[in-house]
C-alpha cells in the first residue's frame, strides 16, 4: 500500500485561473501547527479549516473537513 | 467516532491529509429523544473544492475504504488530467460515477461541465428555522437504469457525480440536509472541540 501512494501527487486548485500544481508527498512533514489536539481521537486536528488549507498546501496534503453536530463520544447521540 | 480513534484511521488521515472541523448544527434532547446529530466527513483540496465525502458515522473499515478511495482516485486524475483543471474535475465525476455503478449498480451519466449557478436569492435553498438561506439545493443526475439509491454513501457518489470540486460551503447542504436529513441550523462553524465530551490531547 505504502508503494501504491508513494507517488500521490497533490492538487492545488489556484485562483481564477484553476492552475493545477502537482508535488510528491512521500517526503512531506508532519504539520508544524503548534495548535494541534486529537481530541480523544486518532486524528491530528488543527484548529480551523483554514489554518488546515494552509498546512496542506505548505505540506502538499489533502483537507479533511468534520462537519459535526452532536456528541460523538455516546454513539446514541450521533 | 470508533471510527476516529483507531489507530490504523489515524496513522493513515494523518499521513495524507492535514485535518479540522467545523460545527454546522446543533441537536437537543427532547423527552429523551435526540432530536438531530450527526457528522460529515469531507476530503477536500487545499483550497476546500470537494473531492469526496463520507455522509454520517462509519466504522474504521468504511473509514478507511473511502479515505483509500479519494487518494487512489485523486492520484488516477491528476495523472490523468495533465494539468488541466477541468479535466481532471470532470475525472473526478466519471469515477464517482463509475463506483456508483459498480458497487451499487445504479448508472448515472456524471455531469462534466458545471453548471451555472443560481446564487442563494433565486436558488431553491436548504433554511434554518428561521427560513434563512443557507445552502443550495442542488440538482442530481437522474438515474438511467431505474435502481434504488438507499445507501447514504450511493447517494453521495450520485451527488458528486455532478457536484464534485464544488466549494464545501456550496455543499454541505446537500450533505447534511439532502442525504443525512439533518436540519442545517448555522453555516459552518468554528468550534472549540468536535468532541464535547472528551478531554483534549
Amino acid at each position: 500500500m505504502k508503494h501504491l501512494y508513494a507517488t500521490l501527487l497533490i492538487l492545488t486548485l489556484v485562483g481564477p485561473t484553476m492552475k493545477l500544481f502537482a508535488a510528491d508527498v512521500k517526503t512531506a512533514p508532519r504539520p508544524t501547527s503548534s495548535e494541534t489536539a486529537c481530541h480523544g481521537t486518532a486524528i491530528e486536528f488543527v484548529n480551523t479549516p483554514v489554518e488546515a488549507a494552509k498546512l496542506a498546501g505548505q505540506q502538499k496534503k489533502l483537507v479533511l473537513v468534520l462537519h459535526v453536530s452532536g456528541y460523538f463520544e455516546d454513539p446514541n447521540f450521533t | 467516532v470508533n471510527a476516529l480513534a483507531n489507530a490504523e484511521v489515524g496513522k493513515f488521515v494523518n499521513k495524507y491529509f492535514v485535518s479540522s472541523f467545523q460545527r454546522v448544527g446543533s441537536f437537543q434532547i427532547n423527552k429523551g429523544q435526540k432530536q438531530g446529530g450527526n457528522v460529515a466527513t469531507y476530503f477536500c483540496t487545499p483550497d476546500g473544492r470537494v473531492l469526496h465525502v463520507i455522509a454520517g458515522p462509519v466504522d474504521a473499515k468504511a473509514m478507511l475504504k473511502e479515505a483509500n478511495w479519494v487518494i487512489e482516485k485523486t492520484k488516477e486524475a491528476i495523472q490523468g488530467s495533465k494539468g488541466n483543471a477541468a479535466k481532471f474535475k470532470a475525472l473526478m465525476r466519471k469515477h464517482h460515477a463509475e463506483s456508483l455503478e459498480s458497487e451499487f449498480g445504479v448508472r448515472v451519466t456524471p455531469v462534466l461541465k458545471d453548471q451555472i449557478m443560481q446564487n442563494l436569492e433565486t436558488a431553491s435553498a436548504y433554511r434554518d428555522s428561521k427560513g434563512r438561506r443557507l445552502a443550495p439545493v442542488l440538482p442530481l443526475p437522474p438515474i438511467e437504469n431505474g435502481k434504488a439509491v438507499p445507501a447514504k454513501s450511493a447517494q453521495v457518489h450520485r451527488l458528486m457525480a455532478a457536484h464534485a470540486l464544488m466549494k464545501i460551503e456550496d455543499l454541505y447542504g446537500a450533505i447534511f440536509q439532502g442525504i443525512l436529513g439533518e436540519t442545517v441550523t448555522t453555516k459552518p462553524v468554528q468550534a472549540d472541540t468536535p468532541f464535547t465530551k472528551r478531554k483534549s490531547g
